[in-house]
């Protein structure tokens, strides 16, 4: 067992109700890099903390490194990195001084020059981090994480929310800074990225339900995929209830959703340059481009989140910026992170939603009964929102966007930390919405999504530099791959 | 030392770089002390009498004239006795004074004559001064008119003298205390948030995953935000006594060591809430709940503690602000007392190690 | 329209409800601030610990003290024998007044001349260093008076007689105006807390933009906020009033009908101010801020320290625009002075024009931050 850096045997952890981790036993071996892969709320994050001594299991052994982090932290604290989800960073401090900080705290030199450089963060030394872009904040983690040289590295979701191409940056940085000897843990939703690492972890519900090399599970990520989803009980394909009791509008204008010259401008900088697209209706078209490319600012634009400083931003034809009621009423919106009343419960949420988008009392009490039967939410009714597993805050957060039979839909990462099956199943009910004439319009990261898209929108620097269908890009970068096409097309142009 | 230091610095740069923990320790104490100089005035209350004068002779108008010689009373003669009842209801004046008919002819006989005063008891402290000038005036003015001789003289008089504060000017006071109330407040608002915002954007977790241990972490905040309070005390304390001319007699030592002992105290407070509640939301409540009205009203600053009942005296006597009140005036005043400086030195230092214990137990050192 | 506003309303509601934590803070922390500063705090000078220095010990001079002894408001601690002794007590506030006879005392009043005695305050306690002077005046007068008639009966010489009436509060309970202006001052901090935190966390969270993206107006968003913190306040002033009148027992001798009508109109100015503060800033700490820096001049400048009409200028000009100075005058005119409908509305119509600049304003800043 000495070659093992992590040693967990019949791990329990609950918390309340919820019990996070069940009776797991695994390790971890040494030097090499395994992926964890599983839902928010599988338990990743919890099992990363106890692995770190940051919190207390309830029964059951952990030995990190060789010792009880819970007991024993001072020993082995200075030979772990960890980077947590919200990366950790101070962001009225600057880039050298988040390092310093975190050098200091870890007792080590302060000798950075080859962090910043596989960091590309030399030139930004002293912007303070509150202003780096994303991709920029992850790369800064994960260098204060590098400090030191740990014998453990832990990240958790270190690549959340991220364009490939700054995924793909942090990959590199991680395997060249890093010795033979390094074990890495790394926490993905992603299942490319867990499918190149040496080892996969995957948990669901607090269960182990494989560990092994990801290799030998399937060839390719997408039958990786497949066989993970298998693991957890299989996924059945199935018409949309969602889609089925969607009454659809008798509108029939030749665009449904229309941007129009759309700049946005902050004093010298442009945001958004002029940018213009049409959508039809019961098209799914995708936003895709990097951090700071400008697609959240069009997006926000284009649901009356900010206001354009010049352009149109049309909604079933009617200006958001001229008439926001009216476009309002033909739109539904699920925020990224679905932000919903976290105290409140499902059923007060959706009374809520109904009542602001013009459900008159008298038929409230009949639609919510029917929306949360189709959504699948009858038995959390009275569960307060904060608390629901991550794939029901997802259904609910559809349910409150789906309420009054929009027209248009606008997801901002709909997907972001759901687990594959909720995943599969989110994608079949927009796809059954589209065909019954929802127009929708989305922003993701993940590649494997932007296949499904009808259409897609490439954004770099403030510009669509690409628009097409997902064939149509991927022949213009001449690649098999979204993915790769992503990457190409921006590296051209960034050349 | 290496990792207090560290987190020091990490503590300064945030502070400088967040324009509003600057407000809170500048431009509050400003705002305050503009008020205290000269929007509040507690000396000797003006008041406002309105005469109805049944008895137009000379020496009864005489009278009315001298209620205005009074530089804390102005007076008004009314026509009309209705209207003298209404501007009395409506607060727009705080006495009515009412001479009858008979008035000369009885002091002409050597008798004793009779007016009717009436106050505005709503305002009660109001109505004491008013009744008490009224007396004086009435009393003066029969010396004046009828000739010291013919006026029955008090057989016993008192005069009265103010020590430490001969002029009993009220700035005096007020400056120095408000001292107390301001910097209740701007301790417990500059760390109530502070921790909060640790946990609430996720540093919290990426300190407790290196080797810094809760003392260290405690210290540097501490630290950061005394040396932050101290200068906004040094700077308020300045405005004082060098723009407002406020007499400082006492050793700016000693008053510098029982200062720093009182913001101790409320950097505490601040600490505390931030750790337990561990949601701005909350801790900001619970900040302005416990650090606006309880300081102000019950320091002393405001109304005098030795007048409450017993049981409330007692529970001011775990407001630091309480004690900080009693040893600033005092030092300001009269100079350093021993009796009062250990006196209230020893309070606030028991407060600050209760609360500096308290700080220590809710820091969670793991995240739950 | 109305709809979704009742939507927003109820949500507002159950956002203030569910979570135990806000419960305890909307309830709790104002009935105890009242519960521990209402009864505490008056400007009266009471259990005043005298010391006494009496240098003719004669019949009268003892007679003099004596009266002192029976007073209520003073209470004689220690008699003492010398100048630096009494100074002593006094600089370490052992003593708070001292009384100094002189031993010619009785002499000059047997010759029916004038004695004097000399009292001594502590300076330092300037806020009831000169009620505590008015007292003794009190009690000497009192005492004087006294000799003249029975003891030393002289020629009957002109005098005057003050008899003094104390309206709406015969005994000068001074409680009864403090507690009433408590009970303001309260509802003002409770109400700002509320309103000006309520935007700014859900922006913080998110929930904001959820807010935008649907079709509630500016204008609907802004009476949906407004609406739950005025009738949570209203029910605390309630609350607050019936703990006054049955705990303090201070009298109600207004209209009840007038009361509960003119509040929440005075109440909305206060929330206006909030939801301004609310649309201004981004952060709870800046909202925080902006609570405190409205609230401690407001408190200040509102009249119940020193009256609005004696300031100078500039500081009458911010108390006559001050919320909190109509709202005192209404509460404690409603409960001790028995207030009619047009004295209500004379002090009511300068809030209401205040309520009506700071949610248009809180308004339109809702729509200028959509960036």
């Amino acid at each position: 067992m000495t070659d093992c850096a992590v040693v967990i045997q019949n791990l329990t952890k609950t918390f309340g109700k919820v019990r996070a981790l069940d009776n797991l036993s695994l390790t971890f071996a040494k030097g090499k890099i395994t992926g964890l892969i599983g839902a928010d709320g599988a338990g990743k994050t919890t099992l990363l903390r106890l692995i770190c001594g940051l919190l207390v299991p309830d029964s059951g052994q952990i030995l990190t490194l060789g010792e009880n982090p819970v007991t024993d932290k001072d020993m082995i604290i200075s030979q772990i990195g960890y980077m947590p989800q919200k990366f950790g960073l101070y962001e009225d401090l600057s880039v050298i001084e988040n390092l310093r900080l975190y050098a200091d705290l870890k007792g080590v030199p302060y000798q950075f020059d080859r962090l910043l450089k596989f960091t590309d963060l030399a030139a930004f030394q002293n912007r303070l981090a509150g202003q780096l872009s994303g991709g920029m904040k992850q790369k800064l983690g994960l260098a204060c994480a590098l400090l030191g040289n740990p014998k453990l590295l832990i990240l958790d979701e270190p690549s959340v929310g991220v364009d490939p191409i700054s995924r793909q940056d942090l990959q590199q940085m991680v395997q060249s800074l890093i010795d033979e000897d390094t074990t890495v843990i790394w926490s993905t939703a992603y299942m490319d990225e867990a499918h190149r690492f040496h080892h996969t972890v995957v948990l669901d519900k607090g269960r182990l339900i494989y560990d092994g090399v990801p290799q030998d599970l399937a060839e390719n990520t997408a039958a990786f995929e497949n066989k993970i989803i298998d693991l957890m009980g299989g996924y059945q394909e199935h018409p949309s209830l969602i889609a089925e009791h969607y009454q659809a509008h008798l509108q029939d204008l030749p665009y449904t959703v229309e941007a129009c010259h759309l700049v946005k401008r902050y004093g010298d900088f442009f945001a958004v340059k002029d940018n213009s697209f049409q959508i039809k209706k019961g098209e799914i078209f995708g936003l895709l481009g990097p951090n700071g490319a400008g697609k959240s600012t069009s997006f926000k634009m284009m649901c009356g989140l900010s206001r354009p400083t010049s352009g149109t931003a049309k909604i079933m034809g009617v200006d958001i910026c001229q008439n926001p009621s009216k476009a309002r009423a033909h739109l539904g919106y699920m925020a990224q992170k679905f932000s919903l009343y976290a105290n409140m419960s499902v059923w007060q949420n959706l009374s809520f939603f109904a009542g602001v988008y013009g459900v008159h009392p008298r038929d409230r009490e009949a639609r919510l009964n029917e929306i949360l039967q189709v959504f699948g939410l009858l038995d959390y009714r009275d569960a307060v929102a904060d608390e629901l597993p991550l794939g029901i805050k997802q259904r609910l957060s559809m349910a409150a966007a789906l309420i009054h039979n929009p027209a248009v839909l606008f997801l901002d990462e709909p997907t972001s930390g759901v687990d594959v099956i909720t995943r599969r199943d989110f994608w079949t009910h927009i796809r059954g919405l589209a065909k019954k004439g929802v127009t929708v319009l989305i922003t993701t990261h993940f590649m494997d999504e932007a296949e499904f898209c009808d259409r897609i929108s490439l954004f770099y620097k403030g510009e669509t530099i690409a628009l097409g269908t997902p064939q149509a890009l991927k022949d213009k970068a001449e690649s098999s791959s979204m993915e790769e096409a992503f990457i190409r097309l921006i590296k051209e142009r960034e050349a | 030392m290496r990792v207090f230091f560290a987190l020091l610095k990490k503590e300064f740069l945030q502070i400088v770089r967040d324009p509003s923990s600057i407000i809170i320790a500048f431009v509050l104490p400003l705002i305050s002390i503009v008020i205290y100089m000269y929007g509040i005035n507690l000396d000797a209350v003006k008041v406002k009498v309105g005469i109805w004068n049944n008895d137009a002779t000379p020496q009864t108008r005489l009278l009315t004239e001298m209620f205005n010689h009074n530089a804390y009373v102005s007076s008004v003669v009314y026509d009309s006795r209705q209207k003298l009842r209404e501007d009395l209801v409506h607060s727009e004046i705080n006495a009515a004074l009412y001479i009858p008919a008979d008035f000369s002819e009885k002091l002409a006989r050597g008798e004793q004559a009779q007016v009717l005063a009436v106050t505005d008891g709503a305002v009660a402290n109001v109505a004491n001064y008013a009744q008490s000038y009224i007396s004086t005036i009435v009393q003066q003015w029969l010396e004046v008119a009828l000739g010291k001789n013919n006026t029955a003289q008090p057989l016993v008089t008192v005069t009265s003298r103010f020590w430490y504060n001969e002029t009993l000017n009220s700035h005096h006071f007020i400056l120095p205390g408000s001292v107390a109330v301001t910097m209740t407040l701007i301790g417990i608002l500059l760390t109530a948030l502070v921790v909060a915002r640790e946990w609430e954007r996720g540093t919290m977790e990426a300190l407790l995953s290196t080797s810094m241990r809760k003392s260290q972490f405690i210290a540097a905040k501490y630290c950061a935000y005394f040396l932050l309070g101290m200068v906004a005390m040094f700077f308020n304390i300045w405005m004082c006594v060098a723009i407002f001319d406020i007499p400082f007699r006492g050793s700016y030592g000693v008053l510098t060591f029982v200062s720093g002992l009182f913001l101790l105290t409320a950097l505490g407070i601040g600490l505390l809430v931030s750790s337990v509640l561990k949601n701005q939301f909350l801790a900001s409540q619970a900040a302005v709940g416990i650090g606006f009205l309880p300081s102000l009203m019950l320091s002393g600053l405001a109304f005098p503690v030795a007048s409450m009942p017993a049981f409330f005296q007692g529970i001011t006597m775990l407001l630091p602000a309480r004690h900080y009140v009693t040893f600033i005036v005092s030092e300001f005043l009269t100079g350093t007392v021993a009796e009062i400086v250990a006196l209230n030195a020893l309070y606030l230092s028991v407060i600050a190690l209760l609360l500096g214990v308290a700080v220590k137990r809710k820091t969670a050192s793991r995240l739950e | 329209m109305w709809v979704r506003i009742c939507a927003l309303i109820k949500k507002e509601f159950i956002a203030f409800w569910n979570d135990p934590k806000s419960r305890i803070m909307i309830v709790w922390l104002p009935i105890m601030l009242l519960l521990v500063i209402g009864p505490a705090i008056t400007l009266e000078a009471k259990n005043i610990k005298l010391a006494v220095w009496d240098r003719a010990q004669t019949l009268e001079s003892r007679e003099l003290v004596a009266r002192f002894a029976a007073s209520p408001r003073f209470e004689i601690v220690r008699m003492a024998e010398s100048l630096p002794q009494l100074r002593h007590w006094m600089d370490t506030q052992s003593v708070q007044a001292g009384l100094l006879i002189d031993n010619d005392f009785s002499d000059k009043i047997k010759r029916g001349e004038t004695a004097e005695v000399l009292t001594v305050f502590d300076g330092r306690q300037t806020n009831s260093a000169a009620i505590m002077s008015a007292y003794v005046q009190q009690i000497v007068a009192a005492y004087a008076q006294e000799l003249s008639a029975d003891v030393y009966p002289r020629v009957a010489k002109a005098a005057v007689d003050v008899e003094i009436r104390n309206w709406y509060n015969p005994n000068l309970e001074y409680k009864w105006y403090l507690q009433t202006v408590l009970i303001a001052l309260i509802a003002m901090v409770m109400t700002l807390l509320l309103t000006a935190l309520s935007v700014a966390r859900e922006r913080e969270t998110g929930t904001f933009d959820q807010l935008i993206v649907s079709p509630l107006s500016s204008f609907e968003i802004l009476v949906g906020k407004m609406v739950p913190p005025l009738l949570i306040v209203m029910a605390l002033v309630v609350v607050m009033t019936v703990i006054v009148i049955w705990g303090f027992q201070v009298p109600f001798v207004g209209s009840l009908w007038l009361f509960v009508a003119v509040m929440p109109f005075a109440l909305l100015s206060i929330v206006g101010v909030g939801l301004f503060i609310s649309s201004v800033v981004r952060t709870q700490q800046q909202a925080i801020l902006g609570v405190i820096t409205f609230q401690l001049p407001a408190a200040l400048l509102s009249g119940f320290l020193s009256p609005v009409e004696d300031m100078a200028l500039p500081f009458k000009i911010i108390g006559k625009c001050n919320p909190l100075y109509y709202f005192i005058n209404l509460v404690q005119g409603i409960f001790l002075k028995n207030m009619n409908w047009t004295e209500a509305l004379y002090n009511l119509w300068p809030m209401m024009l205040m309520a009506v600049i700071t949610l248009s304003l809180a308004g339109w800043m809702f729509n200028k931050r959509l960036d």
